[in-house]
């Protein structure tokens, strides 16, 4: 056969991802009794190509064809989505609710706004959670540092110097203080990223990284209700913790 | 056609629309994937032309 004809069969290459991503499974309530919660997590597959994902995504049930208790993660590889894990433990989540049998489209959505790295501060990301219950389906980002205490004595200053330096500075800088100060509910939150206050400065500023991927995944999912970000330590304290931040 | 047209060298990013254009022609379940009784659709768990031993 010629060398064109073999050029002519060959698949085209595969498109490689930012990085690879593990489907985890798991459903605690279903396991033996005596076995401690969590501990018969499955990786199901580490994946690095958009091909690769649907692969794994078209075989796989849809979240409203999951059994009751069953609990489904797309996290980027070798991050365990435990809270105890270090790329973790400091972090928190965003969270929409859906009724029970509402939420495969936003899942898929919000998996391809994740590997598709439409975040502007995906790097803060460690994956996406879905959890199947009776009468919901809850749906997470998890992200990786969710405590601003660090960054609120400094705040002024800090943040000042970012806005100094930067080509259009104070009107945003100014924004994301008064939210830094006050962390709450928010109308609406500026793309501090068109005004030249990167990612490295930001880093110092937690709250409005989360604010930030909060904010673009309910423009991704089309989601109008407000979603709150809850502290994986405040989780621990208290079943019912309240969001630290919400948009 | 990665979406970034900035012309910077920077992440590997693809809009929904780019990766959806994927998910008719990938179907085959990866060989070296776990496979889960309660996660598996139900394709794959009445497929039994895959699941011979290879001996």
């Amino acid at each position: 056969k010629s060398a064109a004809a073999a050029v002519a069969v060959a698949p085209p290459p595969p498109h490689p991802l930012e990085c690879p991503w593990t489907f985890w499974y798991d459903n605690p309530s279903a396991a033996p009794a005596g076995v401690p919660w969590g501990s018969l997590i499955s990786a199901i597959y580490t994946l690095s190509t958009v091909e690769e994902f649907w692969s794994v995504y078209n075989n796989i049930r849809k979240p409203s064809k999951l059994a009751n208790g069953a609990d489904l993660h797309c996290f980027k590889h070798e991050i365990e989505p435990k809270w105890e894990h270090p790329k973790c433990a400091n972090g928190g989540r965003w969270t929409i609710s859906l009724p029970r049998g509402k939420s495969d489209t936003y899942w898929m959505y919000t998996l391809l706004a994740m590997i598709g790295e439409q975040f502007d501060y995906g790097d803060e990301i460690c994956g996406a959670a879905i959890n199947v219950r009776p009468k919901q389906e809850k749906i997470a980002i998890w992200t990786r540092n969710a405590s601003n205490k660090a960054a609120q004595p400094r705040t002024g200053t800090h943040l000042g110097h970012t806005a100094l330096s930067a080509p259009l500075g104070w009107a945003p800088a100014s924004t994301a203080l008064t939210m830094l100060r006050a962390p709450g509910p928010s109308q609406s939150f500026p793309d501090l990223s068109s005004y030249g206050i990167h990612l490295l400065s930001l880093q110092n500023f937690p709250c409005v990284l989360q604010l930030s991927i909060g904010r673009q995944w309910k423009e991704f999912l089309d989601f109008n209700d407000t979603i709150g970000f809850i502290v994986h330590e405040d989780a621990k304290k208290e079943r019912a913790a309240k969001s630290r931040y919400s948009i | 056609q990665d979406e970034d047209g900035s012309g910077v060298a920077s992440k590997k990013k693809y809009s929904r629309d780019f990766l959806l254009t994927f998910m008719e022609s990938c179907t085959d379940f990866p060989s070296g994937a776990k496979k889960v009784d309660a996660l598996m659709s139900c394709q794959v768990g009445n497929s039994h032309i895959n699941d011979r031993e290879p001996y």
